[in-house]
């Protein structure tokens, strides 16, 4: 549906609050809490906005929301499709479902069966195809197959809006935000939450974090423009990729103060002081941006952490409980 | 404490026996107030519990292993040091304080037919049903506890089956091992909760409180997770269909995440 291709770069703050008024409905304002650690000597205070809480454990399920209710109705009787192996599969297949919409997802063959068993259980049908047929859906925004309104993951104009809500929020319960860190995977979530915050504060600092395995933003960032970078995969499997997307550098290149990386210890760690102190539980995307928090590269002042996610596999969790470092897993 | 500061009853601080939580709470509330605090406790409570009493400056006075000690123990402390003594959960002001979770949750979903809240003393529970039966007095209120507490006996004849001094129950649920509720709070119970108790079993608990990580991403302990496990309960399904929106009190998240109990 090229023709229908709104660009991201036109995403506004005023599409934000519609956005916010279409999924009031489906979905609920989530909590912000402080974190539960003594920060000796320093002048800053850490929050969470906690995005793990919601339904399916991700905050995927605006962005889809925003763009499932923004579909006009006769075109909504052909359904809707994504490619996606990650959160945003589970977070159409929900609001799909919600609406009584079929739901179609165009997944990568080796996609887990973690990943691919909830979308299933929540009504969608997965199409498995081979990695490059996958990658050319993604790029093309159009599987052949399907009758259906695409939906891309990432650079949707409406599934940006929809995850801006998210900084309307912590705007309206810390007014006097001065940083927000934002996990940084294909950038739909720290633009949109850039586009909301800055919108209605315009000082307020939004960094993306990243982990030194796959770091592509902070390499645009030194080098001016996308480029190809070392990619490890990790049970950091929500984000990291080896490129910043070409259609989204022009926004996040303008919207974000920069890019905060860490290592893998930093987010397992993380992964176990929210546990421990706050009692939630996130995935390693989840848990990055409060181990970039952490760090006085993070500055000083109200710092708003946005805990992506809790979708983590169980047997990872208890080795990070235990104190060790899940080993590598191939991821999408 | 903030009624006692106002009264002007602790000038030399505050006591109180708890399996855990209580302390933690009565600590922070003391700090918070600028009193002293101590807290007896079993010497077999988790050691994150008791860590937890120490970083808010509480003093922690260790007790036997029997449930009756920390009533001695308590006792003896408040008269020899002159101190106020709040228990955990037979005292006015407390269960109005833990009270308030109901009128919160009311705020929040209005149309709940039915609240299940894990009870050990019972002042969460009595506080509870006070404030939602005066809001809504159609709501039905569950009381959910370990296997062994008589409590159902308790509430169907309207008369304490316990005999003898305090037990405690045999459970993972450190937070809701007392056999019997209190003094206070069991006329209240009787007169508000349903005769129905949600007795839970060991693994019914451990697989609530694995729900409630995996599938909610929230880190509960044992007591909440029996609350969890009633609410997924097949004697949950089996009853009133036009119970439809069913509160779940997840009262505390307080347990050793690195030895977790599945």
């Amino acid at each position: 549906m090229m023709s229908n291709y709104k660009p991201v770069n036109s995403v506004t703050l005023q599409d934000i609050q519609q956005a916010r008024e279409r999924i009031s409905n489906s979905v609920k304002k989530t909590p912000l809490i402080p974190l539960n650690v003594e920060l000796e000597g320093q002048n800053k205070k850490i929050f969470l906005k906690l995005e793990n809480l919601h339904p399916i454990g991700s905050f995927k399920i605006r962005g889809a929301c925003n763009a499932v209710c923004s579909i006009p109705h006769k075109l909504l009787e052909n359904g809707v499709y994504t490619a996606s192996a990650g959160n945003f599969a589970q977070g159409l297949a929900w609001n799909a479902k919600l609406l009584g919409v079929p739901c179609q997802v165009v997944m990568p063959d080796h996609a887990p069966e973690a990943k691919v068993k909830p979308t299933l259980a929540m009504g969608a049908s997965v199409t498995k195809v081979t990695f490059d047929r996958w990658w050319h859906v993604v790029v093309n925004r159009k599987f052949d197959q399907f009758q259906g309104t695409f939906i891309h993951p990432v650079s949707e104009a409406s599934v940006i809006a929809g995850n801006g809500t998210i900084g309307l929020e912590i705007l309206e319960d810390v007014p006097n935000v001065d940083t927000i860190i934002v996990p940084y995977g294909g950038g739909g979530l720290s633009s949109g939450i850039a586009i909301a915050a800055k919108g209605m504060k315009p000082n307020v600092k939004v960094f993306a974090c990243e982990v030194d395995t796959a770091a592509p933003l902070s390499a645009a960032f030194k080098e001016g423009k996308p480029v190809k970078c070392q990619y490890t995969p990790s049970f950091v499997d929500g984000m990291g990729s080896s490129e910043v997307l070409a259609e989204m550098w022009p926004l996040v290149k303008e919207k974000l103060d920069g890019s905060l990386v860490i290592s893998l210890s930093q987010v397992a760690e993380a992964v176990k002081l929210l546990a421990n102190k706050n009692h939630v539980i996130a995935e390693g995307a989840g848990a990055a941006p409060v181990a970039a928090a952490l760090t006085a590269d993070a500055g000083e002042g109200n710092i708003v952490c946005v805990v992506s996610g809790g979708n983590i596999d169980p047997n990872k969790l208890i080795h990070i409980l235990q104190g060790s470092i899940p080993g590598q897993q191939y991821n999408i | 404490v903030l009624k006692a500061k106002e009264a002007s009853k602790c000038d030399a601080g505050f006591v109180t026996h708890s399996s855990g939580n209580h302390g933690q709470a009565l600590a922070w509330a003391s700090q918070v107030a600028g009193a002293p605090c101590y807290v007896v406790i079993p010497s077999k409570a988790p050691e994150v519990k008791k860590n937890a009493i120490r970083r808010y400056g509480a003093q922690l006075v260790e007790c036997g292993h029997l449930a009756q000690d920390r009533y001695t123990t308590c006792d003896k402390l408040a008269r020899e040091k002159n101190l106020e003594c709040i228990p955990s959960s037979d005292h006015f002001d407390v269960i109005a304080g833990q009270g308030t979770i109901c009128l919160e949750f009311l705020e929040q979903v209005p149309h709940l037919d039915a609240i299940l809240i894990p009870a050990s003393g019972g002042g969460m529970a009595s506080g509870i049903a006070i404030a939602a039966k005066a809001i809504k007095p159609d709501i039905r209120i569950f009381i959910v506890t370990p296997k062994g507490k008589r409590l159902e006996e308790c509430l169907r004849t309207g008369i304490r089956p316990w005999e003898g001094p305090q037990q405690y129950l045999d459970t993972i649920a450190d937070g809701i091992r007392l056999q019997q509720t209190g003094y206070i709070t069991t006329p209240i119970l009787i007169e508000l909760a349903e005769k129905e108790v949600f007795e839970m079993e060991e693994q019914e608990i451990i697989d609530g409180m694995k729900f409630a990580f995996e599938r909610m991403k929230v880190v509960i302990e044992g007591a909440a997770g029996a609350a969890m496990a009633a609410a997924l309960s097949d004697k949950l399904r089996a009853m009133d269909a036009k119970m439809t929106n069913i509160g779940v009190i997840l009262c505390g998240g307080n347990l050793d995440i690195e030895h977790l109990p599945w």
